[in-house]
């Protein structure tokens, strides 16, 4: 049943934002050719120059339409198929609570990767263009690696760093909407501002036991701790040894027992206390 | 055999009582009228059926068991909304039937949709609202469900619309099955129904054989409907 449910909101989600992918991509690849032709050259006309900086905007503009878009076709993915319209349909269907919220969790987090991934992959077909002619590939494998070099070293490592940091900060911010989402269903009217107002107390609440947590951890003369694990960035100035991926394994843990107290949410409020009106 | 069960059940929203400790028995191969204005309790009494709203106290059992997976593969409904995903056309709305319901009949449904002279490629959204309902009711009626919840099909509609959404739920439904016709509009049903209940604010003011009914009072359900519901 999860690969079926998943099946049709993959296509669901997909067909908001896959044109939109494409257009991204486009855009990028355009940018770069544009800034290759006149790249070096002298006495540009000042027509090309805004032409080249209008594309620019205009590229930086679909990249964050894009980053709300994501957002807003997860969220609507959620509140229209379970507690909209459709949530006649789907919460009918001879399937578990907990395997809709699964659904969803796995949708959000998809295509939350996807745009990120979309928007490097944009980032690095303009620099290909851009540069390739102007920059000898040892060239360019070297300017990598100086501008890495502060971050833990070699492209893999850092990579790996953030694609695992980027799947613990997706599941835990994905699974929190959804658990503000189903929280809001619970208030008869303006379920929106329930919804907000959730998401903003379960911050706050995440807050108070992070600064509560590093208190005692300090006070007891811990390291690190189990909640409020600090910057992201933080994980990559400490270079790749082993108290870099002791933090990173806290910060996973943490995130994930976030993620499983607000799936637990979200499941009691489809299985106990759904509301449709 | 009762098939659908409810005891003491009760829901509240804020200070109204929509359902009132409402005990009720209804069995298969019966097709029951829930009769009442709005504001009676039917489409709560319904959703509760279906798991959609939570009871505040007592219990609704489909086939024995408490609204959940197990009631849900049984039971076929159609909601009082447009309820399904209006990006997909007909042949993917079969799709989708298909994939989730184990008794959904997707031959029977095409057949039906044919008789319509529908395009099975057309978009749900670019139907007009009284061809989506028809589709509604299809893929509802197409399923070989044990219970079927049909909350006001004909309410809305015009009269040959009407027509066809009860020929479609006379000829397709299981001769096993139990069907349960939410409606204030008793006329156009009376002569289908083998049970009647009548809800008023909440509580059950009457549930009886449709032909007994008839007989005791010597009036037709609907004159009855009129005297109970009398403002």
């Amino acid at each position: 049943m999860l690969r079926k449910l998943l099946k049709y909101d993959i296509k669901e989600v997909g067909m908001g934002l896959l044109p939109l992918y494409g257009i991204v991509l486009v855009l990028a690849a355009i940018v770069g050719i544009t800034g290759r032709l006149y790249n070096g050259v002298q006495n540009v006309p000042l027509a090309v120059t805004i032409l080249s900086v209008i594309l620019a905007v205009l590229f930086f503009m679909l990249l964050t339409a894009m980053a709300i878009m994501t957002l807003f076709l997860i969220v609507k993915n959620y509140r229209a198929n379970l507690f909209g319209n459709r949530g006649y349909l789907m919460n009918t269907l001879p399937v578990k609570a907990s395997l809709h919220v699964f659904d969803k969790t796995i949708i959000g987090m998809l295509w939350t990767c996807a745009s990120m991934g979309i928007a490097i992959l944009s980032a690095v077909i303009m620099v290909l263009i851009l540069f390739t002619d102007n920059i000898v590939a040892a060239d360019l494998a070297r300017e990598i690696k100086s501008v890495l070099a502060p971050f833990g070293g070699s492209l893999p490592a850092v990579l790996a760093k953030a694609l695992l940091l980027l799947l613990f900060w997706a599941v835990s911010m994905v699974t929190l909407l959804f658990a503000s989402l189903s929280i809001g269903n619970l208030w008869k009217e303006h379920r929106v501002l329930g919804a907000i107002l959730a998401f903003a107390a379960i911050g706050i609440i995440k807050v108070l036991l992070a600064v509560g947590n590093m208190k005692l951890s300090n006070a007891l003369g811990i390291s690190f701790t189990l909640f409020g694990n600090g910057s992201v960035f933080s994980m990559f100035e400490a270079g790749n040894g082993f108290m870099t991926y002791s933090k990173i394994g806290m910060i996973g843990l943490e995130d994930f027992l976030y993620a499983a107290v607000f799936t637990w949410i979200s499941c009691i409020v489809l299985r106990k206390r759904l509301n449709l009106q | 055999m009762t098939i659908l069960e409810c005891r003491g059940l009760t829901k509240k929203f804020g200070k109204v009582t929509a359902l009132d400790a409402i005990d009720l028995n209804l069995e298969a191969g019966r097709i029951v009228g829930l009769l009442g204005p709005n504001g009676s309790g039917k489409t709560t009494l319904i959703k509760l059926a279906n798991g959609l709203i939570s009871p505040d106290a007592g219990q609704v059992l489909i086939d024995g068991h408490e609204p959940g997976p197990e009631t849900k593969a049984v039971t076929a409904y159609l909601p009082d909304k447009d309820f399904l995903p209006d990006y997909m056309n007909v042949e993917q709305l079969l799709g989708f039937y298909g994939d989730f319901f184990k008794d959904f009949d997707s031959e029977r449904a095409m057949d039906m949709i044919r008789s319509l002279k529908l395009d099975p490629e057309q978009k749900l959204k670019a139907m007009s609202k009284g061809t989506r309902e028809k589709i509604q009711l299809i893929l509802t009626m197409a399923r070989r469900a044990k219970v079927y919840l049909l909350d006001e099909p004909i309410a809305g509609v015009d009269p040959a619309a009407r027509d066809y959404i009860l020929r479609t739920i006379i000829g397709n439904y299981s001769q096993d099955a139990l069907v349960l016709i939410s409606t204030h509009l008793i006329a156009d049903v009376e002569n289908m129904l083998d049970e009647v209940i009548f809800l008023k604010t909440g509580h059950i003011e009457l549930h009886e054989n449709a032909e007994d009914l008839r007989e005791r009072t010597g009036k037709d359900v609907d004159h009855l409907f009129r005297e109970v519901y009398a403002c």
